[in-house]
C-alpha cells in the first residue's frame, strides 16, 4: 500500500484577513479581531499586529498594552462562516475526506485524489490559487504522509506557505524539530523530556521506547515514541453532520434583568435559524444556556412539537425557558453569559409529520429563507428586527 | 365530629376523591380529602387539585358535627381494607381521626378543615339532564387527539359547543383533529364553545361510569357534572380554540371507501415495519389500495386491499398510530377517506349517519 498523502490547509490570519479584504483601509495595519475590549480575548491578529507580540487567545487588555495602536474590529461571525463555507467547498472539490478542524483549517486525505488530480504539490498549488481567486484570502498548505507532519509543514512557511514532505523526507524533517512540535506536548512534557536530554524529535526517536514509557507512563511514552518514529495513527475523518447548532455570548457587564436578555436571545435564535437553514436542517430541541457571575451554568431544554428552522419559533421556546430561570441583582443570580443551543437536528427534506397549520409554519421558514438571501447580498445588518434597531450606532 | 357510614358508600366517594387529590402539589392540603358532616344524615366529601374538584354527598349517621381533612390516598386504602361493613370516624385532639371498623382501630393524622380550599358549589348552578352514554361517547371520540404539549395549553382540552339540543366536541394536537356532533337535549345553551381540559374529561368519564343520565351545566369558569351524589366541577381552559373549521377539507378531489376492520388490521401489520419518522404509505390506484411500509433497519411490508377507487393514482404517508386510533373510535363497517394532494390533510369519516370526522395531516415521505 502506498504511503498516504495528507494535506493540512490553513487560512492565514483568517478573521483579520476577512476584515482587511472587506475594508481595504485596514490593509497592512495591526488589526485585532476580538469581542469586548474589557473581557474579551484576541480571536485573530493580523501579521502586522503579530510583530508586536499580539497572539490569538491573548486577553484583549494584554494585546492593547503590547500594541496600543492596534485597530480593534469586532468579530462578524456571519462573514467568517460564509468565507469558511466557501473555503470548505473548495477543499471538498479535491477530496471526499475533508476534516474541518475549525473555520479556517482542515485536513484532506489526498491519497486517492492524486491519481486523478496530480501529486500533492499540484493539488496544494491549485487549492491555494482557488482560495486567492475565489475568496481573496491566503492559505498555507502542508503535505505529508502523516497528519502531524502535514500540520507542521503548513505552519513552517506561513504566511502563504507551501511545503511538501515526501515519505523519504519525513523522518529527517521531523527529527530536526524541537519536541514541542509533537502533538500533545506542552510545556510540562517538554520540560520532562528536556531533563532526559531530549530536545529534538530525533532525540526522542533515538531514546529507547521502554525507557520513555518508564518515565512518562505507558500511554504517553508509547504515543511520543510512535510519533517520533513518524507513525501517526490518526486518519482524516470527514465530519459528520453537525449534532447541534448554537450561539452564545458573554457580556461586558453582567445582566441582572431577564427582560434585557430577551432581545439578545431573539438575535441568537435568528442567527441559529439562519445557520440551520444554510445547512438545510431543522432542530427538534431547544436548550437555553445561562451562566451566572459565579460561573455556575444552568441549562433548560424543551422539545419542540415540530422541528423548525424558524428563528422566531426557536426564540419563543428559549424565552419560555427563560421564565424558569432565576435572574436578579444578587450575587449568583447575575448573568454573565446567555446562549441557545439547538439539537435533534434533521435534514430539512427528511420525512416528517406535517401539521395542520403547515401554511403558517412554512411561512416562518420561507421568511427566513428570504431574509437569508437579502443578508447574503447586502450584509448581515441589511434587515433587522425592530427590537434590534436600538443597538445600532448609525 | 363523629359519624357512621356504610363502607361501600364511603369507598364510592373516596375512590374518586383520591384520584383527584393532588399528591404532587406544593400545597400539602391538596393531597387531602375534606370530610364534613351536613345535618344529621349527610357527609360532604370533597377533593380538589384546584382545577378539578369533586364534592360527594354521602349518606351517613352523624352523632357530632364538624369537619376534618386527611390524606385521601391513605384514607381510601384504609377504608377499602377495613374488615367491617360500616365504619365510624371521630375527630380527636390535634386533628387526628379515629376510625373503627369491626375490631380494628385506626388513628390517622389529619389537618383542620378550615384550611381546605373552597371548592365550587354545585348547588349554585342550574343543571340540565343529558344522556350519559352520549356524553361518554363524545368524550371518547375526541379525548385521544388532545394535545399533550403543555406549552400549547389552548389545545390541552376538548372544545365543547352546545345549543341545548345539539352538542359538538372537537380536539386537535396540531397533527390531527377529531370532531363529533350529537343531539344532546338538556345540554347547556352556550353562546360560545368552552374548552374542557383533558384531566377533567378523564374524571368526568369516571363519574359517568354506570350512569344512564347525568346532570350537566356550564357556569364560567367551570363545567359541572353531577351523577346522583357525586358532583364534579372542572375549571375550563381560558383560551381561544383555533378556528377548526378551516382545517377540515371542504371538497377533496379524491375519495375512497374502505372496509374499516380490514384497514385497521392492515395498518397494524404495516406499523410493525414502520419507523417512527417514516410512517406508512397508502397508495391508491384504480380498484386497489396498497398499504406499505419499510424500515431501513428491519425490512418492508406491502399489502393490497380491494377498493372502489376510480380516481388518478396517489401515494400519501400517514402515521399509522393516528389512523388506527381514529378508526378505533368509529363503529361503521365502512369508512371513507377523502384526499386532496399528497401533502394535504386526509379526511376520514364513518359511512352512515354517524356525525363524526377525523382530519389527519399526512407525513412527508
Amino acid at each position: 500500500m502506498p504511503a498516504p498523502t495528507i494535506a493540512h490547509v490553513d487560512l492565514d490570519a483568517f478573521f483579520t484577513s476577512v476584515e482587511e479584504r472587506d475594508d481595504p483601509s485596514l490593509r497592512g495595519k495591526p488589526v485585532v479581531v476580538g469581542g469586548s475590549v474589557k473581557r474579551g480575548v484576541v480571536a485573530s491578529a493580523s501579521y502586522a499586529a503579530r510583530v508586536f507580540g499580539v497572539r490569538s487567545a491573548m486577553p484583549m487588555a494584554v494585546a492593547m498594552r503590547l500594541c496600543p495602536q492596534a485597530v480593534v474590529v469586532p468579530h462578524r461571525m456571519e462573514r467568517y462562516a460564509e468565507a469558511s463555507a466557501g473555503f470548505m467547498a473548495i477543499l471538498r472539490d479535491y477530496s471526499p475526506a475533508v476534516e474541518a478542524l475549525s473555520f479556517d483549517e482542515a485536513f484532506l486525505d489526498l491519497t486517492g485524489s492524486e491519481r486523478l488530480l496530480g501529486d500533492g504539490r499540484a493539488i496544494a498549488t491549485a487549492i491555494k490559487q482557488r482560495v486567492v481567486r475565489e475568496l481573496a484570502l491566503v492559505a498555507s498548505v502542508g503535505v505529508a504522509p502523516i497528519k502531524l507532519a502535514a500540520k507542521i509543514a503548513s505552519d513552517i512557511d506561513k504566511p502563504d506557505g507551501l511545503r511538501v514532505i515526501t515519505p523519504a523526507e519525513l523522518l529527517p524533517f521531523l527529527h530536526a524539530l524541537p519536541t514541542s512540535r509533537l502533538w500533545g506536548v506542552g510545556e510540562v512534557t517538554q520540560d520532562k523530556l528536556a531533563t532526559l536530554g531530549l530536545r529534538t524529535i530525533g532525540d526522542v526517536a533515538r531514546y529507547p521506547e521502554a525507557a520513555l514509557i518508564a518515565r512518562l507512563g505507558p500511554v504517553w511514552g508509547h504515543h511520543l515514541a510512535q510519533l517520533a518514529r513518524g507513525e501517526d495513527p490518526r486518519t482524516v475523518v470527514a465530519a459528520d453532520a453537525p449534532v447541534s447548532v448554537g450561539h452564545q455570548e458573554t457580556f461586558e457587564d453582567d445582566v441582572t434583568d431577564a427582560h434585557d436578555l430577551e432581545p439578545i436571545l431573539l438575535h441568537q435564535a435568528d442567527r441559529i435559524g439562519a445557520r440551520l437553514r444554510r445547512a438545510d436542517l431543522r432542530a427538534g430541541v431547544v436548550v437555553l444556556i445561562i451562566k451566572y457571575d459565579d460561573f455556575a451554568q444552568h441549562t433548560r431544554r424543551t422539545t419542540l412539537p415540530d422541528p423548525t428552522s424558524d428563528g422566531a419559533v426557536i426564540a419563543r421556546a428559549a424565552l419560555r425557558l427563560l421564565r424558569d430561570v432565576a435572574i436578579g441583582a444578587q450575587p449568583g443570580r447575575r448573568v454573565r453569559l446567555c446562549g441557545i443551543s439547538t439539537t435533534s437536528l434533521e435534514a430539512r427534506d427528511a420525512p416528517r409529520q406535517l401539521t395542520l397549520d403547515e401554511g403558517q409554519r412554512a411561512k416562518g421558514e420561507r421568511l427566513g429563507d428570504v431574509l437569508d438571501g437579502i443578508r447574503g447580498k447586502f450584509g448581515a445588518g441589511a434587515v433587522k428586527r425592530a427590537v434590534h434597531l436600538a443597538d445600532d450606532d448609525e | 365530629m363523629e359519624f357512621r357510614i356504610p363502607k361501600a358508600e364511603f369507598v364510592r366517594g373516596l375512590r374518586l376523591a383520591q384520584s383527584i387529590a393532588d399528591r404532587k402539589s406544593t400545597m400539602p392540603m391538596l393531597a387531602n380529602v375534606l370530610l364534613r358532616t351536613q345535618g344529621k344524615d349527610k357527609l360532604l366529601v370533597a377533593a380538589t387539585d384546584l382545577n378539578v374538584s369533586l364534592t360527594a354527598e354521602l349518606k351517613s349517621t352523624n352523632t357530632a358535627e364538624g369537619g376534618l381533612t386527611v390524606n385521601a390516598k391513605a384514607l381510601h386504602d384504609l377504608v377499602v381494607s377495613a374488615p367491617g361493613d360500616t365504619l365510624t370516624l371521630k375527630r380527636t385532639d390535634n386533628h387526628w381521626a379515629e376510625i373503627k371498623s369491626g375490631k380494628v382501630n385506626y388513628r390517622i393524622v389529619g389537618m383542620p378543615d378550615r384550611d381546605f380550599p373552597k371548592v365550587p358549589d354545585p348547588r349554585e348552578v342550574t343543571f340540565g339532564e343529558v344522556d350519559a352514554s352520549v356524553l361518554r361517547e363524545m368524550i371518547d371520540r375526541t379525548l385521544f387527539s388532545v394535545c399533550n404539549d403543555e406549552t400549547r395549553f389552548h389545545l390541552n382540552g376538548v372544545l365543547f359547543e352546545s345549543s341545548g339540543s345539539k352538542a359538538r366536541m372537537v380536539s386537535t394536537d396540531g397533527h390531527r383533529l377529531s370532531k363529533v356532533e350529537r343531539p344532546l337535549p338538556g345540554g347547556p345553551q352556550l353562546s360560545a364553545g368552552v374548552i374542557i381540559p383533558k384531566k377533567g374529561l378523564l374524571e368526568i368519564k369516571r363519574v359517568l361510569e354506570g350512569a344512564t343520565t347525568a346532570k350537566l351545566a356550564v357556569k364560567t369558569p367551570h363545567v359541572f357534572l353531577q351523577n346522583e351524589e357525586l358532583s364534579l366541577a372542572v375549571k375550563l381552559i381560558d383560551a381561544q380554540f383555533p378556528p377548526y373549521e378551516q382545517v377540515i377539507p371542504k371538497d377533496p378531489k379524491r375519495s375512497v371507501v374502505i372496509d374499516r376492520a380490514l384497514l385497521v388490521e392492515s395498518l397494524k401489520r404495516a406499523q410493525l415495519m414502520s419507523s417512527e419518522t417514516r410512517g406508512v404509505k397508502l397508495s391508491l390506484a384504480a380498484g386497489t389500495l396498497t398499504i406499505a411500509s419499510d424500515n431501513p433497519d428491519l425490512g418492508e411490508v406491502r399489502e393490497e386491499i380491494d377498493s372502489d377507487y376510480a380516481g388518478d393514482a396517489i401515494a400519501i404517508g400517514f402515521n399509522p398510530k393516528y389512523v388506527i386510533e381514529l378508526l378505533g373510535q368509529m363503529t361503521s363497517d365502512q369508512v371513507s377517506l377523502s384526499l386532496g394532494g399528497e401533502l394535504d390533510p386526509g379526511l376520514w369519516r364513518p359511512l352512515g349517519a354517524d356525525d363524526y370526522v377525523g382530519v389527519i395531516m399526512p407525513m412527508r415521505i
